[in-house]
């Protein structure tokens, strides 16, 4: 088989200019043909307004300036999500993107917490959190060199505005050639040998063939679903919620550090705060709430009049049975959905754009690169989902028909076990692959009152004070770091960030 | 004094009981009582190998081990790994213990030489140093290139576990040495174990460290799958000096034998099919294998007793070290340990799934003769998770992972690469990067290594110093 020339990437949203983006750099010696086609009538989805730490690698490995792009995109640091009324309505916590305290000899720190609580310590784990401690109190910087100190043992990432995001990385892509083909696709022919697609029509009859294509067309799937019938994972047995509601509204109140997710009786909500605007949407489950409704709930709890007309999404939480078929790897919704809870949207597109690169076709598309693929997309997927499900089932809320729902599910054996684990002695079941690393879980289950009865027995290898006075010791240097750090806005304003235009208004002053 | 709540007895003398039992008396506090029952004579020991991998540093330092004390009280030395001097057809390369490669002007190291076709030993900072025989502990400062090198130690099993022992007298853990006459138990635990001097004794947890003996987890009826038997056997060659940091293998017509390097001279371990020809009368013998679980009731497997790995990597004492230290992640509070015995299993499964695939990547796909060592390993060797790497690397020079594997990418490569495969395609990300720019860089390192190397001491030196440096401090 030939060489690989020609790539095609179908669809412009966040999806299809980071792929475009990554492999334009990537293999810019190359001089592979790289086509986007997009259409300015369909609209992109564009859900995932927040991210993980990891986005920074990605920008940073595009040459991306980090001020530039915030600005461009008025985004905005982020430390972690708070979640509100999860555990029970009332309990507030906050995911950090960073860990809990400091090891002492190789032990970790939640479990001398845990012996303290014991004998009798008021101090919540966050107290030893330096980023929670941060984004409580509104204040953001930049981690320092020595990731171990307090201070600096922490990571952070972006909320963004996707569409912007989408729109910077054009520009960085026109300028490494990519071509932009405006237009809709009408018709996909496979080649009848191979079974692999030959090339798309768009709607003028303009034909684009290319020797890999890379679906991001979001959640119709147009080429690993229409087109090669590759198949789809329900998953909403475990993730039930099936529709969501978005809008974006004026900004009030001071610039948080951090996304929010508030529990609902039929769903759950989230407020991301950007430079120029706030956004928000309501995740739900059709079955216990109606579009109207939810609408309705939603509209009802914004903080600043509404910037557009609420926008309605339907999906099925799940992935596409494999993600990379015959000629086709889809990246982006195309391959899966799952629900925004945790910032994982625009993450898993980066995953499979990291997956993709580590296996592109060298001469030719080889099945062994897209089993690999497959392998390790579907563990990145499986584990992110039983991180979501986490939130739903740790809970002991059921004040509606939705939460009794999950007190009643049969939860898969990964998850079971794993919560099983941390209750019983706050031990975190390990792996390797995959985004969510234990203080993530800790944060989680702790954060919604699943507290262990035991912890690890050889925390009573040392006597109670010096367990004390280890914990004090984090605990101060925790507050005083945090007290030392700059607010949000005046740090993003310091670093050059701090967008140049006036935050959106619902009904803009007319001109004198 | 807190009061005891959990009684753990160690079953088996050797060196995975003295490993276990003293981790168990460093790492709990006083609401354990430890029992060791010195029942076995661990003729077996020798299957450990004489060699450990990076991770026994931490290891051994947790445990009260510190170089210091090892280098004054044994003829323990430094390993940067081994030479496979002869393996087969192929010729000699160092499996050296590396930091994780550089990436180079973005692109992973590795990259660059497969367009190249550049060699990869002479880019490994503890290889290159391994073959000049010479030794330097790596510094802090990563821009050194001997930050890149890492260590693992020569010793004698035998020895350490006198040490052991010695440190263990001095501890409050009590020891009995005694054959076990009996052992009652119910549907779920080991209820009582008696002993041949009419003791008796209960335990919320029994610690099987008895070797391929398995004296109390096969009351369980825990199945021992074998996969084949080896023999083993030693010579001692005293030498007036040091040798080099690293263990130097061979393969033979039935086998293979290795020379570790210790301060008392060569330490010479051959491995054969029991009924070679050459293969003496008074070997130990063992059957390679695995336990389907290695945690039962109340009895929970540790070292040979659980799974019998060939020393022909560091692979024995890297899983020997991990189901140590699993067990005491998981050591149990309580008489009831349904999630600890769960959890210990799963971890335990893939800890020893993973460590042997890196042994049988030696008994695929060559010429190998037609003996019964070579083909019994052979057969033994097929593995998908196995085909899956090895293809993969075949086919473009990547390594890819399983969770939490013992064995890195670097091992992985240097393995690969020493066994002669060679990747059909290189990754086309080099391309950004102008061959003649990404020569200049290799041929950078390579000679910031060679310089390196050639102001470092010869292993002999390094540790002669380092002992005289420890003698005038007071570790003692």
């Amino acid at each position: 088989m030939s060489k690989i020339s020609k790539i095609c990437i179908l669809g412009g949203g966040t999806a299809g200019w980071m792929s475009a983006a990554a492999l334009s750099s990537k293999y810019s010696a190359l001089g592979y043909e790289i086509d986007l086609v997009e259409s300015d009538q369909i609209g992109t989805v564009g859900v995932g307004e927040a991210t993980l730490p990891h986005i920074r690698y990605f920008n940073r490995a595009l040459g991306i300036n980090e001020a530039d792009f915030m600005q461009a995109t008025e985004a905005t640091f982020k430390l972690g999500i708070a979640f509100k009324d999860w555990g029970r309505i009332g309990d507030t916590y906050i995911h950090p993107f960073g860990d809990y305290g400091m090891p002492m000899e190789g032990l970790d720190f939640h479990q001398i917490w845990l012996k303290l609580r014991q004998m009798g310590l008021k101090t919540r784990l966050d107290d030893y959190a330096y980023p929670i401690i941060a984004a409580e109190q509104n204040r953001f910087k930049m981690p320092g060199e020595e990731l171990n100190e307090i201070g600096s043992n922490f990571g952070y990432a972006y909320q963004f505005d996707s569409h912007l995001y989408a729109k910077f990385l054009r520009v960085y892509c026109e300028a490494r050639g990519v071509q932009r083909t405006e237009g809709r696709v009408v018709d996909v022919t496979l080649d009848s040998l191979s079974g692999d697609v030959a090339s798309i029509t768009l709607e003028n009859g303009h034909t684009i063939d290319a020797d890999l294509f890379i679906d991001c067309s979001g959640f119709r799937g147009v080429l690993i679903e229409q087109a090669l019938k590759t198949g789809y994972e329900d998953w909403s047995q475990w993730l039930p919620c099936n529709r969501a509601v978005a809008v974006p509204c004026e900004a009030r109140g001071p610039l948080v550090p951090y996304t929010t997710a508030s529990a609902r009786k039929a769903g759950w909500q989230w407020r991301i705060p950007l430079q120029h605007r706030t956004g928000n949407g309501y995740v739900y489950w059709n079955e216990f709430i109606s579009d109207a409704e939810a609408t309705d709930q939603l509209m009802r709890s914004l903080e600043g009049p509404a910037l557009a007309d609420p926008k309605q999404l339907y999906f099925t939480t799940g992935k596409r049975r494999k993600l990379w078929h015959k000629n086709v790897v889809c990246i982006g919704l195309s391959g899966g959905f799952l629900e925004p809870l945790e910032s994982t949207s625009i993450h898993l597109i980066q995953e499979g754009i990291t997956a993709l690169i580590e296996h592109f076709p060298v001469s030719h598309i080889d099945a062994l690169d897209a089993d690999e693929y497959n392998r390790r997309m579907d563990l990145n997927f499986e584990r992110v989902r039983d991180f979501l499900l986490l939130h739903y089932v740790a809970t002991q809320r059921d004040d509606s028909e939705m939460w009794r729902y999950f007190s009643a599910m049969q939860l898969p054996d990964s998850l079971r076990d794993k919560m099983d684990a941390w209750s019983r002695r706050g031990y975190v079941l390990e792996y390797e692959i995959g985004v969510f690393l234990p203080p993530s879980w800790i944060a989680v289950m702790l954060g919604q009152n699943l507290m262990p009865v035991g912890y690890d027995p050889r925390v009573n290898r040392y006597p109670p004070d010096k367990l004390f006075q280890f914990a004090e010791k984090i605990q101060t240097a925790s507050a005083k770091a945090a007290s030392e750090t700059p607010t949000h806005i005046d740090f993003l304003t310091q670093y050059g960030a701090a967008s140049k235009t006036a935050p959106l208004t619902a009904a803009p002053m007319h001109s004198q | 004094m807190p009061e005891i709540t959990t009684d753990l007895i160690v079953v088996g003398a050797g060196l995975a009981g003295a490993m276990t039992t003293l981790s168990l008396a460093r790492h709990l506090g006083p609401d354990y009582r430890i029992t060791q029952i010195l029942n076995t004579d661990p003729v077996e020991d020798i299957f450990y190998g004489s060699v450990t991998a990076p991770s026994a540093y931490d290891f051994l330092r947790s445990i009260g081990l510190d170089e210091p004390y090892l280098f004054q009280s044994s003829t323990t030395s430094f390993s940067y790994g081994t030479l496979y001097q002869k393996w087969l057809d192929r010729p000699a390369w160092m499996q050296s213990h590396e930091q994780p490669f550089p990436i180079i002007d973005d692109v992973p190291l590795q990259h660059h030489l497969a367009r190249s076709r550049q060699p990869l030993q002479p880019v490994l900072m503890a290889a290159q140093a391994a073959w000049n025989g010479r030794f330097a502990h790596p510094p802090q400062e990563p821009s050194s290139a001997l930050s890149r090198a890492e260590y693992g130690y020569q010793f004698s099993p035998a020895e350490w576990c006198a040490l052991i022992d010695d440190v263990l007298a001095e501890l409050p853990v009590q020891r009995l040495f005694a054959g076990i006459t009996e052992i009652t138990r119910s549907d779920t635990s080991i209820s009582h174990i008696h002993l041949s001097t009419g003791e008796c004794l209960t335990a919320n947890l029994v610690i099987d460290c008895s070797g391929p003996h398995r004296t109390c987890i096969t009351a369980f009826g825990a199945a021992f799958q074998t996969e084949r038997t080896l023999a083993a056997w030693t010579d001692i060659r005293p030498a007036p000096e040091l040798g080099p940091p690293h263990r130097t293998l061979v393969s033979t017509q039935d086998g293979w034998s290795a020379t570790t390097h210790l301060q008392s001279g060569g330490y010479v371990l051959n491995i054969a099919d029991t009924e070679a020809p050459a293969t003496p009368p008074s070997c130990a013998k063992i059957a390679l294998g695995q336990l389907d679980l290695a945690w039962v009731g109340n009895c929970v497997a540790i070292g040979q007793a659980a799974c019998v790995l060939e020393p022909l990597s560091p692979a024995p004492m890297m899983l020997l070290l991990r189901d140590i230290e699993r067990l005491l992640e998981l050591i149990p509070t309580a008489n009831t340990a349904e999630m600890e015995r769960r959890e210990f299993n799963r971890r335990f499964q893939a800890d020893s799934t993973h460590t042997s695939l890196f042994n049988r990547l030696f008994h695929l796909d060559r010429n190998m003769p037609q003996t019964a060592y070579w083909r019994a390993a052979a057969k033994a060797a097929d593995s998908d998770l196995l085909n899956r790497k090895r293809a993969l690397f075949q086919h473009r020079g990547v390594v890819i992972k399983y969770d939490l594997e013992p064995f890195n990418t670097e091992d992985w490569t240097i393995l690969f690469h020493g066994l002669g495969y060679a990747p059909e395609d290189y990754d086309l990300q080099i391309e950004n990067v102008p061959q003649a720019q990404s020569e200049r860089h290799v041929a950078g390192l390579q000679s910031a290594i060679a310089s390196t190397v050639s102001r470092m001491p010869p292993h002999p030196v390094y540790v002669r110093k380092m002992k005289t440096y420890f003698e005038k401090h007071t570790y003692a």
